[in-house]
């Protein structure tokens, strides 16, 4: 049986995996870095075609007006969720439906291209499907996916509408806590009950499995899918722009600040106090971060996710003390205060033995195994996150299936007619935990036909059924005549059939299909970068360089450029090297003139107060 | 009433596969091809419990496990068509049938439906039994709204027994309902200890619910106070 591969379809990261012959689920490095991680980044590029993954993320540094970074944010949404920040970072179509991001058509300067996340998903699913491919020497062609517990239908049908365009049958959408627990292997446990603590870079999720001989049964799950590692690193943003007062909000001092919180973050992992470089236009500043400002600054963030925990527990009917383990997933739960906090409300020490980066992914990989028939003794009850139901009169939410029922789940609900020879009824389909319709998120309209008779005699009986992937689908059957209906269900921000059809016809170009073309591009994007970087330290700090010194810089900078001219990528890595060399004291004088003028100001600034 | 439930588990429904008629079951006992089923089929008989309400709920986790094993997607992912749409009927239907049953008060509630009768839609009317306590309860929770100062502090404390009471009284009326059902006899019994039966499972079903809105009403109040 051909192999089908595990995917961990991240906010920040992706990664591929799959089950070995000795049954142990291993992941598909990057040929060139070694590195398990793809950076779930898309550029575009002047020529129409698209750069994936750590070449797109760097590139998306200098024209981040045609490359999107965490676009999982929107998968399966509408125009009008979202929101101001999102609004700050990217630019959209207005227009209702399956949301559209709009990019820099750089070929043609001052038009747009419009890009629906499933569409960008399906860039970085393939370029994982490559990664498997080369790896394999054969074609893979089936996949399971993990997602957060927490997506809701909407977003679920999005992430397998990108497998689709990329080529990719999807077995299985799994829920992402499951999968880390199947990592953990704790499935084989006599009887254990696990907290899932999943910090991504964009999403959070907390799900709570009862483990029992080879059965792994999710009790409940919470979560927010605006909730995650980038939001501290906003916070981090704000902190820096308040203490150096940097004012400018372009998407070029934005992705330097982000990146610069990203550092910050990562240090102090490790150390109290974090100093970070921000090469700004107007010259490097320096910025500091203690553990203790960080704390403070995002303790609201951190409580949120505690009280997504309790709500859990509740749900479940257990309290923190019932919890055997406590699984820590996602690169943001390095952060010491997760931890600390983590461990405070379940009062035991969480478990991070594997990478929280590719817990996710491995577990995917062995999910893989059970579908393709490797494993028996493993089974997966996963449940719907949301309550699921329609809407009544007065735009009531009618419950039909409650928030954590064990999936598959079905529900029926019968229809009649309100007046004579009515020969339809209009149902609406939402996704929700509160009483108005109106709060609740929209799945999906359709119309039940319904033949011609006096009001109220019809009978109609709709079975809403939700799938082991927590994907619904509705059917309709007349009680008088027994004969089913088909209805067409139009999904409010989904792709249709048609749609996608469409979009694989017209599908995109994903660039560097050969090795050497790939290294080339990739050598490129990095040049472009050091050598944007070098402009604007020689002009910005003209006086600490003296004459030799900028001619050698301005020497090596050009012949850097001739060579992206060619097709050589060795000889631009070279360059790049013998750049970076001249460069190299001008970056430690920039560094100690900006530590200079980080402790002058200081001292000015607490002279003042 | 009761006496539709033989017939009902009896009714044969020809497997998809090999045509042979079976009454309802999750697999055919011919060909072994997993079963369409309708959506109404007896919980109990599919479980293995037929008229057996009185189920003890960990032999009913077994088997639900086991049947989860043998029906769940994941195991016809290599299967026909028509095996993985039964899959996940039947895996709709199992998930279904467990949910009802491993609460004593919902299994109760289908239970009684089952027979032919039900709690009604009304349920605001105070079960005789409780006439006494629940207008006491009532008056305390209108005291705690009006007082003040040391006089509150007493009267919450007073309130915080009375819903413990509540809840130990709710954990003795849902032992109540499975014993109860335990008791139930069998479905070849003359109509009259039938018909007390259900009137006893009815008198408690109606006091557990009205007791949990009690119960609500004294947590809110002293939420409030």
């Amino acid at each position: 049986m051909p192999r089908v591969v595990g995917i961990d379809l991240g906010t920040t990261n992706s990664l591929v995996g799959f089950l070995d012959e000795d049954g142990r689920p291993q992941i598909v490095p990057d040929p060139s870095t070694e590195s398990p991680l793809l950076p779930s980044a898309v550029s575009r590029l002047p020529d129409g075609s698209f750069l994936v993954g750590e070449t797109a993320r760097r590139r998306a540094v200098l024209h981040p007006r045609s490359s999107i970074l965490s676009v999982k944010r929107f998968m399966g949404l509408g125009i009008e969720h979202v929101d101001s920040v999102d609004r700050a970072q990217y630019r959209f179509a207005e227009d209702a439906g399956p949301l559209r991001i709009l990019l820099d058509a750089e070929e043609a300067p001052g038009t747009t291209f419009a890009l629906t996340p499933p569409e960008v998903s399906s860039l970085i699913l393939r370029e994982l499907k490559r990664r498997a491919e080369q790896a394999f020497g054969e074609e893979v062609l089936r996949a399971v996916i993990t997602v957060p517990a927490y997506f809701n239908d909407s977003q679920r049908q999005a992430t397998r509408d990108a497998g689709r365009l990329a080529g990719i049958e999807v077995l299985r959408l799994v829920n992402e806590p499951t999968a880390a627990a199947l990592a953990y292997g704790l499935d084989k446990q006599e009887e254990a009950l696990v907290a899932v603590f999943d910090l991504g870079g964009g999403t959070f999720d907390v799900s709570l499995l009862q483990l029992r001989e080879g059965l792994s049964e999710v009790l409940a799950t919470g979560g927010d899918t605006r909730l995650g590692g980038d939001d501290f690193d906003r916070r981090i943003v704000d902190h820096f722009r308040e203490k150096l007062s940097i004012e400018g909000d372009d998407t070029e001092t934005f992705a330097l600040l982000v990146a610069a919180a990203e550092r910050a973050k990562r240090v102090l992992t490790e150390s109290p106090e974090a100093r970070v470089e921000i090469p700004l236009s107007g010259g490097t500043r320096i910025a500091t971060l203690s553990r203790g400002e960080f704390t403070s600054r995002t303790a609201d963030l951190v409580e949120r996710t505690l009280d997504h925990c309790r709500r859990a527990l509740g749900d479940a009917g257990k309290s923190a003390g019932d919890v055997d383990h406590v699984i820590l997933v996602g690169g943001a739960t390095r952060m010491p205060m997760i931890r600390e906090a983590v461990k405070k409300l379940f009062g035991r020490e969480p478990y991070a033995r594997i990478d929280p980066d590719v817990v996710v992914a491995l577990g995917a990989s062995v999910q893989a195994g059970i579908l393709s028939g490797g494993t028996k003794d493993m089974l997966l009850l996963d449940v719907v996150p949301l309550s699921l139901g329609i809407e009544t009169m007065g735009g009531v939410l009618t419950r039909l299936i409650d928030r954590n029922t064990t999936i598959p789940a079905a529900a029926r609900e019968q229809f009649t007619t309100a007046v004579d020879n009515q020969t339809h009824v209009e149902v609406h389909v939402l996704q929700g935990e509160r009483e108005l319709a109106k709060d609740c998120r929209s799945l999906a309209r359709f119309r039940i036909p319904i033949p011609r008779q006096i009001a109220g005699l019809p009978r109609v009986e709709v079975t809403f059924l939700i799938d082991a992937n927590g994907i619904l689908s509705v059917s309709a059957r007349d009680l008088r005549t027994n004969a089913e209906h088909s209805i067409e269900v139009k999904p409010s921000y989904g792709l249709t059939d048609e749609v996608i059809e469409r979009m694989l016809e017209e599908s995109f170009d994903l660039a560097e299909e050969d090795f050497t073309a790939r290294l080339l591009i990739e050598a490129r994007t990095e040049a472009e970068t050091l050598l944007h970087a070098t402009e604007r330290a020689v002009q910005g700090h003209a006086g600490l360089l003296d004459a030799d010194e900028r001619a050698a810089i301005d020497r090596y900078a050009n012949d850097l450029r001739a060579a992206c001219a060619e097709k050589d990528h060795n000889r631009i890595r070279d360059l790049i090297e013998v750049l970076n060399d001249a460069g190299r004291p001008l970056a430690e004088r920039i560094m100690n003139a900006s530590i200079k003028q980080a402790l002058e100001s200081k001292s000015v600034g607490e002279l003042s107060e | 009433m009761a006496a539709a439930l033989p017939s009902e588990s009896e009714r044969r429904i020809p497997c998809w596969r090999c045509r042979q008629p079976n009454p309802p079951a999750f697999f055919c006992p011919n060909c072994e091809a997993i079963q369409l089923l309708p959506s109404n089929a007896d919980y109990l008989a599919l479980l293995g419990f037929a008229g057996r309400p009185g189920i003890e709920t960990d032999e009913l986790q077994r088997r639900y496990y086991d049947l989860s094993r043998r029906l769940h997607p994941d195991r016809f992912q290599t299967g026909s068509a028509e095996e993985q749409r039964a899959s996940v009927r039947a895996s709709a239907l199992l998930n279904d049938a467990f949910r009802t049953l491993k609460d004593v008060e919902s299994r109760g509630r289908w239970w009684l439906e089952r027979a032919g009768d039900s709690l009604g839609r009304e349920n605001n009317q105070v079960p005789p039994r409780l006439a006494a306590e629940v207008f006491e309860v009532q008056e305390k929770l209108a005291e705690l709204r009006a007082a003040s100062g040391s006089e509150r502090e007493a009267l919450q404390s007073e309130t915080r027994g009375i819903l413990e009471a509540l809840s130990s009284r709710l954990g003795d009326e849902r032992a109540a309902v499975q014993s109860t059902l335990e008791e139930w006899p069998d479905a070849s019994a003359e109509e009259e200890p039938l018909g007390e039966a259900r009137s006893r499972l009815k008198q408690l079903l109606s006091e557990i619910s009205y007791l949990r809105t009690l119960e609500r009403d004294v947590r809110r109040a002293l939420e409030e106070s």
